[in-house]
């Protein structure tokens, strides 16, 4: 019988915890409760979310859910998840861009390009990270 | 191997540092293990990698 363990809370979430805790206090002492409650309460919910998936039982969709990955199969599953939310990351934008041309909107515009120029770049310097590596 | 050890999936995790998801995923074939695991896995059984895994097709 195996004994339950507690791994510890992984970089990623205390970097994402600590981004929305950090901006929920920003908010509040710019006197905006919007804001202060709207990342608030996202970092409680992630918290939440994070917490049970901790134990070394937790199940394996979980833990990739949480970015508490216990082994490398979590991390080639994360990775396989991540690579389709990364394609439908660049679909989408150039679906975004196109609509922001039509609009007509300049702030629309200037946004969903910055976007869609953003992503084109982390792909381009991804690609020759892993291409390196492989 | 596992059962024949007196071992449970998560037990043998355990042992290796993985889940117990992953055990069941080498044992019904839906993950290949890095060369890293193989021969810690076959390490652990005092086992060679080629006697532990087994190549379908064999080259």
């Amino acid at each position: 019988m195996s004994k339950t363990t507690y791994s510890r809370i992984s970089t990623a979430n205390i970097i994402l915890l600590g981004s929305l805790a950090a901006g929920a206090i920003i908010c509040a002492v710019l006197q905006n409760p919007l804001g202060a409650g709207f990342l608030g309460a996202t970092a409680v919910l992630s918290l939440i979310a994070i917490i049970p998936n901790l134990r070394s039982d937790a199940r394996d969709i979980g833990r990739v859910n949480a970015i508490q990955y216990r082994d490398e199969r979590d991390r080639t599953l994360a990775r396989a998840g991540f690579s389709i939310v990364g394609a439908a990351a660049l679909i989408l934008s150039v679906v975004l861009a196109v609509a922001a041309a039509i609009s007509g909107n300049i702030a629309f515009q200037i946004a969903a390009f910055a976007q869609l120029f953003v992503l084109a770049v982390i792909w381009g310097v991804a690609n020759s990270i892993v291409v390196r590596r492989g | 191997m596992r059962e024949a050890s007196g071992l449970s999936q998560g037990s043998l995790g355990d042992a290796l540092g993985v889940s117990r998801q992953t055990i069941n995923a080498l044992e019904t074939g839906r993950y290949d293990p890095s060369l890293t695991l193989a021969i810690r896995i076959a390490r652990h059984f005092g086992r060679t990698v080629e006697e532990v895994f087994h190549v379908e097709n064999d080259l």
